[in-house]
Protein backbone atom coordinates (compact mmCIF):
# COMPACT_ATOMS: atom_id res chain seq x y z
CA UNK A 1 0.00 0.00 0.00
CA UNK A 2 1.43 3.35 -0.94
CA UNK A 3 1.71 6.23 1.46
CA UNK A 4 -1.03 8.02 -0.48
CA UNK A 5 -3.39 5.06 -0.01
CA UNK A 6 -2.85 5.23 3.75
CA UNK A 7 -3.61 8.97 3.75
CA UNK A 8 -6.68 8.32 1.63
CA UNK A 9 -7.99 5.59 3.95
CA UNK A 10 -7.45 7.73 7.02
CA UNK A 11 -9.24 10.64 5.34
CA UNK A 12 -12.23 8.50 4.45
CA UNK A 13 -12.50 7.15 7.99
CA UNK A 14 -12.22 10.57 9.60
CA UNK A 15 -14.58 12.20 7.08
CA UNK A 16 -17.22 9.57 7.86
CA UNK A 17 -16.78 10.25 11.59
CA UNK A 18 -17.11 14.00 10.97
CA UNK A 19 -20.29 13.53 8.90
CA UNK A 20 -21.82 11.26 11.57
CA UNK A 21 -21.02 13.74 14.34
CA UNK A 22 -22.32 16.75 12.35
CA UNK A 23 -25.59 15.02 11.45
CA UNK A 24 -26.07 13.65 14.98
CA UNK A 25 -25.54 17.06 16.60
CA UNK A 26 -27.86 18.78 14.13
CA UNK A 27 -30.68 16.24 14.51
CA UNK A 28 -30.45 16.32 18.32
CA UNK A 29 -30.67 20.12 18.37
CA UNK A 30 -33.51 20.26 15.81
CA UNK A 31 -35.50 17.64 17.74
CA UNK A 32 -35.02 19.49 21.02
CA UNK A 33 -36.09 22.82 19.46
CA UNK A 34 -39.17 21.29 17.84
CA UNK A 35 -40.27 19.49 21.01
CA UNK A 36 -39.86 22.68 23.03
CA UNK A 37 -41.88 24.66 20.48
CA UNK A 38 -44.73 22.11 20.48
CA UNK A 39 -44.85 22.07 24.29
CA UNK A 40 -44.95 25.87 24.35
CA UNK A 41 -47.78 25.80 21.77
CA UNK A 42 -49.85 23.40 23.88
CA UNK A 43 -49.45 25.59 26.97
CA UNK A 44 -50.43 28.73 25.04
CA UNK A 45 -53.52 27.11 23.48
CA UNK A 46 -54.70 25.99 26.93
CA UNK A 47 -54.14 29.46 28.37
CA UNK A 48 -55.94 31.22 25.49
CA UNK A 49 -58.88 28.77 25.65
CA UNK A 50 -59.21 29.55 29.35
CA UNK A 51 -59.13 33.31 28.70
CA UNK A 52 -61.77 32.83 25.99
CA UNK A 53 -64.04 30.91 28.35
CA UNK A 54 -63.63 33.65 30.96
CA UNK A 55 -64.53 36.17 28.21
CA UNK A 56 -61.26 38.02 28.74
CA UNK A 57 -60.45 37.37 25.07
CA UNK A 58 -62.95 37.79 22.23
CA UNK A 59 -63.35 35.04 19.63
CA UNK A 60 -61.66 37.34 17.13
CA UNK A 61 -58.67 37.88 19.44
CA UNK A 62 -58.49 34.16 20.24
CA UNK A 63 -58.39 33.31 16.52
CA UNK A 64 -55.75 35.99 15.94
CA UNK A 65 -53.51 34.44 18.60
CA UNK A 66 -53.95 30.89 17.28
CA UNK A 67 -53.00 32.16 13.81
CA UNK A 68 -49.98 33.96 15.26
CA UNK A 69 -48.72 30.64 16.65
CA UNK A 70 -48.96 29.20 13.14
CA UNK A 71 -46.84 32.13 11.91
CA UNK A 72 -44.33 31.44 14.68
CA UNK A 73 -44.16 27.82 13.54
CA UNK A 74 -43.18 29.09 10.07
CA UNK A 75 -40.53 31.30 11.71
CA UNK A 76 -39.20 28.29 13.63
CA UNK A 77 -39.04 26.23 10.40
CA UNK A 78 -37.11 29.05 8.72
CA UNK A 79 -34.71 29.14 11.66
CA UNK A 80 -34.11 25.39 11.37
CA UNK A 81 -33.46 25.79 7.62
CA UNK A 82 -30.96 28.57 8.39
CA UNK A 83 -29.26 26.47 11.08
CA UNK A 84 -28.92 23.55 8.65
CA UNK A 85 -27.06 25.80 6.21
CA UNK A 86 -24.81 27.09 9.01
CA UNK A 87 -24.00 23.46 9.91
CA UNK A 88 -23.04 22.79 6.28
CA UNK A 89 -20.65 25.77 6.34
CA UNK A 90 -19.18 24.58 9.64
CA UNK A 91 -18.81 21.09 8.18
CA UNK A 92 -16.94 22.47 5.16
CA UNK A 93 -14.55 24.34 7.45
CA UNK A 94 -14.00 21.25 9.59
CA UNK A 95 -13.44 19.09 6.53
CA UNK A 96 -10.81 21.44 5.16
CA UNK A 97 -9.07 21.43 8.54
CA UNK A 98 -9.22 17.65 8.59
CA UNK A 99 -7.71 17.26 5.11
CA UNK A 100 -4.93 19.73 5.97
CA UNK A 101 -4.14 18.03 9.28
CA UNK A 102 -4.09 14.50 7.89
CA UNK A 103 -1.89 15.40 4.93
CA UNK A 104 0.54 17.49 7.00
CA UNK A 105 0.79 14.71 9.59
CA UNK A 106 1.63 12.19 6.87
CA UNK A 107 4.29 14.30 5.19
CA UNK A 108 7.60 14.59 7.09
CA UNK A 109 8.55 18.28 6.80
CA UNK B 1 -7.55 0.16 -10.99
CA UNK B 2 -10.86 0.12 -9.14
CA UNK B 3 -9.21 1.78 -6.16
CA UNK B 4 -7.73 4.57 -8.26
CA UNK B 5 -11.16 5.37 -9.76
CA UNK B 6 -12.85 5.61 -6.35
CA UNK B 7 -9.88 7.62 -5.10
CA UNK B 8 -10.33 10.10 -7.93
CA UNK B 9 -14.02 10.40 -7.18
CA UNK B 10 -13.27 11.03 -3.53
CA UNK B 11 -10.87 13.86 -4.33
CA UNK B 12 -13.31 15.36 -6.83
CA UNK B 13 -15.96 15.30 -4.11
CA UNK B 14 -13.61 16.91 -1.59
CA UNK B 15 -12.66 19.56 -4.12
CA UNK B 16 -16.30 20.35 -4.94
CA UNK B 17 -17.23 20.64 -1.26
CA UNK B 18 -14.29 22.83 -0.36
CA UNK B 19 -14.42 25.07 -3.39
CA UNK B 20 -18.10 25.92 -2.98
CA UNK B 21 -18.86 29.25 -1.36
CA UNK B 22 -20.41 29.68 2.08
CA UNK B 23 -24.15 29.16 1.94
CA UNK B 24 -25.01 31.55 4.76
CA UNK B 25 -24.22 35.11 5.75
CA UNK B 26 -21.69 35.57 8.56
CA UNK B 27 -22.81 36.97 11.94
CA UNK B 28 -23.45 40.71 11.64
CA UNK B 29 -23.22 42.76 14.86
CA UNK B 30 -25.10 45.70 13.26
CA UNK B 31 -27.98 43.42 12.29
CA UNK B 32 -27.99 41.83 15.75
CA UNK B 33 -28.07 45.20 17.51
CA UNK B 34 -30.73 46.70 15.23
CA UNK B 35 -32.99 43.66 15.62
CA UNK B 36 -32.82 43.89 19.42
CA UNK B 37 -33.50 47.62 19.20
CA UNK B 38 -36.52 47.02 16.93
CA UNK B 39 -37.83 44.39 19.32
CA UNK B 40 -37.63 46.73 22.33
CA UNK B 41 -39.32 49.58 20.42
CA UNK B 42 -42.05 47.30 19.00
CA UNK B 43 -42.96 45.84 22.41
CA UNK B 44 -43.00 49.31 24.02
CA UNK B 45 -45.30 50.61 21.29
CA UNK B 46 -47.64 47.61 21.60
CA UNK B 47 -48.20 48.53 25.26
CA UNK B 48 -49.83 51.73 24.04
CA UNK B 49 -52.47 49.86 22.03
CA UNK B 50 -54.86 50.03 24.99
CA UNK B 51 -55.15 53.71 24.02
CA UNK B 52 -56.56 55.22 20.82
CA UNK B 53 -54.56 54.48 17.68
CA UNK B 54 -55.03 58.09 16.62
CA UNK B 55 -52.95 59.26 19.59
CA UNK B 56 -49.99 57.12 18.50
CA UNK B 57 -50.19 56.96 14.71
CA UNK B 58 -47.08 59.12 14.29
CA UNK B 59 -45.05 56.77 16.53
CA UNK B 60 -46.38 53.79 14.58
CA UNK B 61 -45.29 55.36 11.30
CA UNK B 62 -41.87 56.31 12.68
CA UNK B 63 -41.22 52.76 13.85
CA UNK B 64 -42.53 51.32 10.57
CA UNK B 65 -39.85 53.30 8.72
CA UNK B 66 -37.13 52.18 11.15
CA UNK B 67 -38.15 48.55 10.73
CA UNK B 68 -38.30 48.92 6.96
CA UNK B 69 -34.65 50.08 7.07
CA UNK B 70 -33.64 46.96 9.00
CA UNK B 71 -35.63 44.77 6.60
CA UNK B 72 -33.97 46.34 3.56
CA UNK B 73 -30.55 45.85 5.16
CA UNK B 74 -31.31 42.16 5.80
CA UNK B 75 -32.69 41.71 2.31
CA UNK B 76 -29.45 42.94 0.76
CA UNK B 77 -27.13 40.67 2.76
CA UNK B 78 -25.85 37.72 0.73
CA UNK B 79 -26.96 34.28 1.95
CA UNK B 80 -29.63 35.72 4.23
CA UNK B 81 -32.85 34.28 2.78
CA UNK B 82 -34.25 32.84 6.02
CA UNK B 83 -33.80 36.02 8.06
CA UNK B 84 -35.30 38.11 5.24
CA UNK B 85 -38.37 35.86 5.10
CA UNK B 86 -38.72 36.08 8.88
CA UNK B 87 -38.75 39.88 8.71
CA UNK B 88 -41.42 39.70 6.00
CA UNK B 89 -43.57 37.60 8.34
CA UNK B 90 -43.09 40.01 11.24
CA UNK B 91 -43.91 43.10 9.18
CA UNK B 92 -46.75 41.76 7.02
CA UNK B 93 -50.20 43.13 7.85
CA UNK B 94 -51.64 39.90 6.44
CA UNK B 95 -49.83 37.79 9.07
CA UNK B 96 -50.46 37.77 12.80
CA UNK B 97 -47.27 39.15 14.25
CA UNK B 98 -46.18 42.82 14.63
CA UNK B 99 -47.66 44.08 11.32
CA UNK B 100 -50.89 42.19 11.92
CA UNK B 101 -51.15 43.57 15.45
CA UNK B 102 -50.77 47.15 14.22
CA UNK B 103 -53.45 46.51 11.60
CA UNK B 104 -55.82 45.24 14.29
CA UNK B 105 -55.07 48.23 16.54
CA UNK B 106 -55.76 50.58 13.65
CA UNK B 107 -59.05 48.84 12.81
CA UNK B 108 -60.34 48.69 16.41
CA UNK B 109 -58.71 51.96 17.56
CA UNK B 110 -57.79 50.27 20.86
CA UNK B 111 -57.49 46.70 22.18
CA UNK B 112 -57.72 45.00 25.60
CA UNK B 113 -54.84 44.69 28.05
CA UNK B 114 -55.16 40.90 27.99
CA UNK B 115 -54.87 40.80 24.21
CA UNK B 116 -51.88 43.18 24.25
CA UNK B 117 -50.11 40.98 26.81
CA UNK B 118 -50.67 37.78 24.83
CA UNK B 119 -49.86 39.33 21.44
CA UNK B 120 -46.67 40.85 22.87
CA UNK B 121 -45.52 37.37 23.89
CA UNK B 122 -45.95 36.22 20.29
CA UNK B 123 -44.15 39.19 18.75
CA UNK B 124 -41.33 38.93 21.29
CA UNK B 125 -40.89 35.25 20.42
CA UNK B 126 -40.77 36.12 16.70
CA UNK B 127 -37.95 38.63 17.26
CA UNK B 128 -36.14 36.15 19.52
CA UNK B 129 -36.14 33.56 16.71
CA UNK B 130 -34.43 36.05 14.37
CA UNK B 131 -31.95 37.06 17.08
CA UNK B 132 -31.17 33.43 17.92
CA UNK B 133 -30.47 32.55 14.27
CA UNK B 134 -28.23 35.61 13.87
CA UNK B 135 -26.34 34.71 17.02
CA UNK B 136 -25.66 31.19 15.70
CA UNK B 137 -24.19 32.40 12.40
CA UNK B 138 -20.44 31.91 12.01
CA UNK B 139 -18.55 34.82 13.59
CA UNK B 140 -16.07 36.70 11.45
CA UNK B 141 -13.32 36.07 14.02
CA UNK B 142 -13.92 32.31 13.69
CA UNK B 143 -13.85 32.57 9.90
CA UNK B 144 -10.58 34.56 10.01
CA UNK B 145 -9.02 32.06 12.41
CA UNK B 146 -9.99 29.29 10.02
CA UNK B 147 -8.39 31.12 7.07
CA UNK B 148 -5.21 31.88 9.06
CA UNK B 149 -4.89 28.25 10.14
CA UNK B 150 -4.95 27.03 6.55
Amino acid sequence: MTNFDQIFDELITKTKELIALTVKNYISQAEADTTRFLNESKNKFEKWAKLLLEKRLSIDEFEWLIQSQKDLLTMEALKQAGLAKIRIDQFKNSLLNLVTDVILAAIPL
Amino acid sequence: MKKSISTSKFWVLIFVILSSCSTTALFDSYSYKETISAKVDALALMDKAIESYQLHKNEVEKLRIEMEKVYQYEKNRTGNIETTKMWELILSEEKNLYGGFIKKWKEKDSVSVVFVTEAKGQVEKAFDIIIDLENKKIKKADANAFINNN
